[in-house]
């Protein structure tokens, strides 16, 4: 073994087969990609996984199938009764015998690792009662001398963790109860934490892997919230506009919901990608829009004002025009010519609405409409929205990587319904500035989002 | 690996494989009707002509069988010929030829059933006139003994269509000095195309078919196996699992128990050999004790797994002669999910009955 590699930690993950061993390398690299399942013997070969970050190799795990003979290999071993000195290389003499390859192919492959130095990491399951067919595999794991760690791992109960501490720790430096499925950060890192008091001269690697750890799971978290708050923006926001002078039809509507789906889906594949959850089993239903109300109409008037903003410069210049020729007379006709001269302007504004568009003035058009399909308006829109990929993201953070279980996405969740009412009122007033097309606090919103993620029960 | 084409077997043939024979068809047709278009004062080149429809095809017959039985012996040792039935003796290289060369000899045969349709029709309804002629062959004679050899395989029942040296003599053609008396014989050529065209073309097509289906039907399930991609797994051929209920075990039933605890024991009245829990020397000295030929039942914690070495004991039982074996679990802590998925593809890789 080089130096680069025994600086970090490498073990072998060893034990009886279906004890979970294939779930805890997945849950500790961070890979949803590890073949697991509920028939034993899944794991038939060593498989090397290396947990990277930066382009560095912080740690490596070595899945290994279970043992299979174990009480038949321990006889072999101890056939020539060697001293506690010549165990390990009675070890490889065994490994090394080539009819072994096939008698014993299993011991042969969660053997080698160990010989050629990785440290061991034994799984047993703390919801099975200790029985002695578990200790021809200690023995056989005592017997290669390297530094050893025992997980228990309860995969339905914690009934029998301490029988199994009680016998574990004859064997094993350390014994540490972990479940890969709910295991969370924090969890990993206090497993991590044993590594170092197993190996010494993995201390360092150990508080760099540590340090890295959370500088990722703070960029993740980052870069969560901008992506979150850039997708909904742009959900809240989407519009389209056909073809001047097309009216608009059904399949355009369709093709419009069908794009907000899909602009849902590409988050979804970022924050998966983010996260390392590339293999998911998510069942998503789509996004519901009601397209009975996609469908907005644009005036524009005097080359290119809103009629909100007509309405404003008419009132604002009659009561100018009112203002001055009312000056002109006496300061109490100056008010009055105000008065009138705001009104007069409103009124002028909205007949010109109604006439503008439309018409032109010899060739140039005074005023015109324009037909869009959405934004979508309806109220609940921004909270569903929001709610869905909430939802997932909550989901993606806290789910262990172990998991196969399959994620569910409903076309509404309930998740809206628990926020309290004033964030709901401040997510509305964004979505309507938006609308508007006028800009909101970016930085808010993120600080919204990260709150909500916080408040959530961790429900997936 | 080699995937094989499902497109080949003619017994699904797709639309794709109809239009394309149909098209053979077509082309043998327009093959036939340019082959034999000749100007009035001009003569269909009999020798170009039979060469095309009978020389060439036969020729390429026999490559074609060369070809078959000179593949290496190596490209037959493919990782799944051991699926294949021993009698077939092909690989599934060599079945992947098979097929797609059947495909082609349909092909042909359209192709001369084509040329034939336009020469039964251009020898009703128009006159052919045939001559032969060759810058190397001059002498009527040779040719006629070539020809003789040709046509030995329907000499006996068609001798009209065996050529005469008359024949042979009066219309040898030459292209730069015809020379054309009123009564010459040149459509008597039709018999022996025809003939050459069946017995050269169309005969050894139909006859490889005919070989072609037999080998390739002969291999269903070789021939129904797609890897899917090329780092598919080839899942294990498992024995249908087969049950037998607890009242049916036989009063003579030798009971083992494997790795059970003294809990999930107190279940059994029966005795029986505990097996698991000592050291391997002793579950093997203790199996000597049990009776050749009786039922092996072995009882197992649902809770448990399956390890090799309970298979390696099984072995080592039907070794001493105790063929028939069952097995059972037993399930102490029903709120646990039960291994049972596990036990039964144990007892489907080892052949065992499973106990209900």
């Amino acid at each position: 073994m080089s130096a680069l590699e025994s600086a970090i930690p490498h073990l072998a993950v060893v034990g009886h087969p279906n004890k979970g061993k294939s779930s805890v390398v997945s849950c500790l690299i961070e890979d949803d990609s590890v073949l697991t399942s509920p028939l034993s013997g899944t794991t038939q070969a060593a498989m090397t996984y290396d947990f990277q970050q930066q382009q560095r190799c912080l740690f490596r795990l070595i899945d290994t199938p279970g043992f299979q003979r174990a009480r038949r290999v321990l006889a072999w071993l101890q056939q020539s009764q060697p001293n506690a000195a010549q165990r390990p290389q009675r070890l490889a003499e065994f490994v090394a015998l080539a009819a072994h390859q096939q008698q014993f192919p299993d011991e042969v492959a969660l053997l080698t690792p160990l010989l050629a130095g990785a440290a061991i990491l034994y799984v047993v399951d703390g919801s099975l009662p200790y029985g002695p067919e578990y200790e021809a595999e200690m023995e056989i794991l005592r017997w290669t001398g390297v530094p050893r760690m025992a997980l228990i791992n309860p995969i339905h109960n914690s009934n029998f963790v301490d029988a199994w501490r009680a016998a574990l720790g004859q064997y094993f430096q350390t014994v540490q109860v972990f479940n890969p499925l709910t295991a969370d950060l924090s969890q990993r890192l206090q497993l991590f934490e044993c590594f170092a008091r197993l190996e010494p001269q993995w201390s360092s690697s150990v508080q760099r892997l540590h340090r890295l750890l959370l500088a990722e799971f703070e960029r993740q978290w980052q870069q969560s919230l901008e992506l979150v708050a850039a997708y909904w923006q742009k959900q809240v926001r989407f519009q389209k506009t056909p073809l001047l002078g097309s009216a608009i039809q059904q399949h355009q509507l369709q093709q419009f919901a069908e794009q907000l789906d899909q602009h849902e889906r590409e988050l979804i594949e970022q924050l998966k990608q983010l996260w390392h959850h590339a293999h998911l089993p998510l069942e998503r239903e789509a996004l519901q829009i009601d397209q009975t109300n996609l469908m907005q109409q644009h005036n524009w008037y005097l080359w290119g004002l809103s009629e909100r903003d007509l309405y404003l410069l008419a009132g604002l210049s009659g009561a100018l025009v009112g203002a001055a020729a009312g000056g002109l007379a006496a300061g109490v006709s100056a008010v009055a010519g105000l008065v009138v001269g705001g009104v007069a302007g409103g009124l002028g504004a909205w007949f010109a609405s109604h006439k503008l568009p439309g018409s032109h003035w010899g060739w140039l058009p005074l005023g015109g409409s324009r037909q869009h399909i959405g934004p979508v308006v309806h109220p609940n829109f921004p909270l569903v929205v929001m709610a869905r990929v909430l939802t997932l993201l909550q989901a993606l953070i806290h789910r262990a990587h172990a998991r196969r279980d399959q994620v569910q996405l409903v076309a509404e969740p309930l998740l809206a319904s628990h926020w309290p009412r004033p964030a709901q009122l401040s997510l509305s007033r964004w979505a309507q500035r938006i609308q508007s097309n006028k800009g909101i606090n970016e930085t808010e919103l993120m600080d919204w989002i990260r709150e909500r993620l916080m408040q959530q029960p961790k429900s997936m | 690996m080699v995937v094989l084409d499902r497109e080949l077997d003619l017994q699904h043939q797709s639309l794709w494989s109809s239009l394309i024979l149909l098209a053979a068809f077509v082309l043998g047709l327009f093959t036939g009707a340019g082959s034999l278009a000749y100007q009035p004062q001009g003569r269909i080149n009999l020798l170009l002509v039979w060469g095309l429809w009978a020389g060439l095809p036969a020729l390429l017959w026999l490559v074609g069988w060369i070809f078959w039985f000179w593949q290496p012996r190596s490209a037959r040792q493919l990782p799944a010929s051991d699926l294949l039935p021993l009698w077939s003796g092909l690989g599934l290289q060599q079945l992947s030829f098979a097929r797609f060369w059947l495909w082609w000899q349909w092909f042909w045969l359209m192709f001369a059933a084509g040329l034939l349709a336009v020469f039964g029709w251009l020898l009703v309804f128009s006159d052919l006139a045939f001559a032969w002629s060759s810058t190397l062959i001059q002498d009527a004679g040779l040719l006629q003994r070539v020809l003789a050899v040709i046509a030995l395989p329907w000499s006996a029942w068609w001798p009209q269509a065996v050529p005469s040296l008359s024949l042979i003599e009066l219309t040898q053609y030459n292209r730069i000095q015809p020379e054309v008396s009123q009564v010459m014989p040149f459509g008597q050529w039709w018999s022996f195309l025809l003939a050459s065209t069946l017995c050269y073309n169309l005969g050894p097509r139909l006859i490889n078919v005919l070989i072609l289906l037999w080998i390739t039907r002969k291999s269903p399930a070789a021939a129904q196996w797609t890897p899917t991609s090329p780092t598919a797994v080839i899942a294990e051929v498992l024995a249908p699992l087969q049950t037998l209920n607890r009242q049916q075990l036989p009063d003579n039933a030798q009971f083992l128990f494997w790795q059970l605890t003294n809990l999930e024991r107190a279940h059994f009245a029966e005795l029986g050999l505990v097996l698991g829990w000592h050291s391997y020397q002793h579950d093997e000295q203790a199996l000597a004790q049990l009776v050749p030929g009786d039922l092996c039942c072995w009882w197992v914690s649902a809770l448990h797994t399956p390890t090799a070495e309970l298979s390696d004991l099984i072995q080592q039982a039907r070794l001493a002669g105790i063929d028939k074996h069952v097995l059972g679990c037993v399930v102490s802590q029903p709120e646990l999910p039960s291994q049972a998925v596990s036990w039964q593809h144990f007892c489907q890789q080892q052949s065992l009955a499973w106990l209900t």
